[in-house]
């Protein structure tokens, strides 16, 4: 009996343990089988410039300029379900393996907080594996990569959503894309002070790290450019998860009169999204299309959001594979994404078709300014605390 | 600065207190059953997270409020029965038992979202019921309480009469009699012939019980989605207001409602822009200085204790 008790706890602990690391130490034993897999796409990187450009051909029987990889991974920072980036990225890597028939394996390497520390050698065990690409993101990963990549030169890294330091560090065999968030938020902020009528707005962020206060100036600055004396109570629940503490602070800020409300804390905002449900005010979607998300299991959700403003992280990913394909990735260099090229931006969808067309002409006009560099929206990045404390100061 | 008092001196804000301590409540009547059984319970979080998402996926998958909601109790009475099968019929050490089972928690309520939504966020890709809230009738129509009383989730409700359950149960019940004997002095509640074994099971069961409550409200009630992880330590902050509270249900109760407001409290501030990073620590400052507060006050009733003894003994030397 005791023995059977013994076990039992064993594998509540595995249990435990596998659901919150992720199986990143099975792969210590075919660290040496797998070399040889991995050389036929060395060559891919230097050449990659001289192909010419074929149409998008993306099926495997094309005229594609490199092997098609045959075995994928996925390195996800924290885990699966943000709602957001991570998920977008994992939906667009199964779409491209069920379409090139690939071996796909996504690693969810635990949470920032308690398994970081092993995120180095869990990366370097999967790049021993032999895997065709890796794809990888998110800034949390960032001195992983950097540390990792330009060991394993033969094997090509798609990285999204991390601005890497390509300078200090010698990696030909990366491509790292990010995405101007301001920009989205920026748009956000203009669709909510058109649709505002009390002049006040909400927005609610997770933690106060670069990327949300980055959708938070954006935010607030697309706001001020159409209504310059907009208030705009800011608000952050310091967690992604805590959907009640999210639903709290926005109904504090409708108490303030607040009638249209922005989130950027993750699966939190499920919180603000029924605040605009229950008390019929408005929220503007982030991190997905959230008007598609709740148009079948809550229809009176989908209706209080006016509009879905996203990093387009399935899009990129799936543009840069196909450029990859054709090779055209431009290898060793940072892009950055933004609305000129719609790799962040509103989501074109129904709800948005729906709004007024007074507000759809304004969001137009500020895309064609944002694309032309007539507007140069603000960033977050680099900024100090006490300009963003004034940021936050000038819309009260 | 008037935006605050603006905000603090209405109806809602009281409405929002009570709506706030809600989850509390219950994770303190979950504490305190089972400290009252000689047990410390730390799953009470993990218990609330196991009955939320039961709750969100036998109403989706049942169509049925009832069922739902005697789904996510029975899981919490299981959690409460799990816990207590490791620790005192194993003699597994009681903090080791819980860290592994919160850990267990932690995973198991991901794998099964997953398993049955595809989603490992959130279940807000499956509908799922929610618990409706009550218009109380003659209140309702009483000018700033109806305000402030009615309207509430019914589970908001449910919340009080469980104080009141507590409080006889522990007070007036040969079974909370027996709770109270086993967590003072088990072995002295052995020597009269009862079992602390079937005791200790019976208030981790009830305690369980209460935990799933708070759960369903998190994932029912206040919400109508089950988030991973939507707990975010509310059960802790039961058992905080249960050790305030002096192992007495309305005084955890009113510690619960103190965090609840320092916690509502904090909600306005930030709002009007006060420094967040300081507002945010508000509901655990509180609880640290309720605790402080606690143990002086334990200190001082038990040095007066001594002294009456002293006093006592003295006093029977003197007769003699």
């Amino acid at each position: 009996m005791k023995k059977v008790i013994a076990l039992l706890l064993a594998l509540v602990m595995v249990l435990g343990l596998a659901a919150c690391g992720g199986d990143t130490s099975t792969t210590k034993t075919e660290t040496d089988q797998d070399t040889t897999a991995s050389t036929d796409t060395s060559e891919t990187t230097e050449d990659a410039d001289t192909t010419d450009d074929t149409a998008e051909t993306t099926d495997e029987t094309g005229d594609t300029a490199v092997a098609v990889p045959e075995r994928i991974v996925v390195v996800l920072p924290n885990v699966r379900g943000d709602g957001g980036t991570h998920d977008l990225a994992c939906r667009a890597s199964e779409a491209i393996a069920a379409e090139s028939g690939a071996e796909l394996k996504i690693v969810e390497l635990g949470k920032a907080v308690t398994d970081a520390a092993k995120w180095e050698a869990a990366m370097l065990d999967l790049c021993d594996e032999g895997y065709d690409l890796v794809i990888t993101g998110g800034s949390l990963m960032k001195d992983t990569i950097e540390l990792v990549a330009p060991q394993y030169p033969e094997i090509p890294f798609i990285c999204y959503d991390v601005a890497l330091d390509f300078d200090s560090f010698d990696m030909p065999n990366v491509y790292s894309m990010d995405f101007y968030q301001n920009e989205a938020a920026y748009l956000a902020g203009v669709i909510a002070a058109k649709s505002s009528t009390t002049g006040k707005l909400g927005f609610i962020g997770a933690t106060k790290i670069p990327v949300i206060y980055d959708f938070m100036v954006g935010f607030i600055a697309g706001a001020q450019a159409v209504n310059p004396d907009i208030q705009v109570a800011t608000a952050f629940t310091n967690d992604y998860n805590d959907a009640a503490l999210a639903k709290e602070l926005s109904l504090a800020q409708v108490t303030a009169g607040a009638d249209v409300l922005f989130p950027s804390c993750g699966n939190a905002a499920a919180g603000t999204y029924e605040v605009a449900r229950d008390e019929g005010v408005y929220a503007i979607g982030n991190d997905q299309d959230v008007n598609a998300k709740y148009e079948t299991t809550d229809p009176d959700i989908a209706a209080a959001i006016l509009a879905s403003v996203m990093k387009k992280v399935d899009n990129a990913v799936t543009t840069a594979y196909n450029r990859y394909l054709e090779g055209t990735l431009p290898f060793g260099t940072q892009e950055t994404v933004g609305v000129a090229t719609d790799g962040a931006g509103v989501v074109k969808n129904a709800a948005y078709e729906a709004l007024p067309q007074e507000v759809k002409d304004t969001v137009a006009d500020f895309e064609a300014k944002i694309t032309s560099g007539e507007v140069v929206v603000p960033t977050a990045i680099g900024m100090s605390a006490e300009e963003i404390d004034a940021v936050i100061a000038s819309a009260q | 600065m008037s935006g605050i008092w603006s905000s603090i001196l209405t109806a809602s804000f009281l409405f929002t207190i009570i709506r706030v301590s809600t989850p509390l409540i219950f994770a303190s009547m979950s504490s305190l059953v089972a400290r009252r059984g000689g047990v410390t319970n730390i799953t009470i979080d993990s218990t609330m997270l196991m009955s939320a998402l039961t709750g969100v996926l036998v109403s989706h998958y049942t169509g049925n409020l009832f069922l739902s909601i005697v789904a996510g109790m029975i899981v919490g009475i299981i959690m409460g029965v799990f816990m207590g099968y490791f620790h005192i019929m194993m003699r597994t050490n009681m903090i080791l038992t819980g860290v592994a089972i919160n850990t267990f928690t932690n995973g198991a309520t991901v794998m099964f979202l997953y398993a049955f939504t595809g989603d490992k966020g959130s279940s807000s890709n499956i509908s799922s019921m929610a618990i409706p809230n009550w218009e109380i009738p003659l209140i309702k129509d009483i000018p700033i309480l109806g305000d402030i009383l009615s309207g509430h989730n019914a589970l908001t409700y449910i919340a009080f009469v469980m104080v009141i359950l507590c409080w006889f149960l522990m007070y007036r019940t040969p079974l909370g009699l027996r709770i109270r004997a086993v967590g003072e002095n088990d072995k002295a509640a052995r020597s009269v012939g009862e079992s602390p074994t079937r005791v200790k099971l019976t208030a981790l069961a009830l305690s369980g019980f209460f935990a799933s409550l708070g759960g369903l409200y998190m994932s029912m009630g206040n919400m109508t989605v089950f988030i991973t992880g939507m707990t975010a330590g509310r059960g802790f902050i039961g058992v905080a207001a249960d050790s305030m509270g002096r192992g007495n249900p309305v005084g955890a109760m009113l510690a619960s409602l103190l965090f609840g407001t320092a916690s509502a409290v904090a909600n306005v501030l930030q709002i009007n822009s006060f420094p967040t990073d300081l507002v945010m620590a508000i509901p655990y400052v509180v609880s640290i200085l309720g605790i402080i507060i606690y143990s002086a006050r334990e200190k001082h009733k038990q040095q007066r204790l001594v002294r009456q003894g002293i006093a006592q003994a003295e006093r029977l030397a003197a007769g003699k």
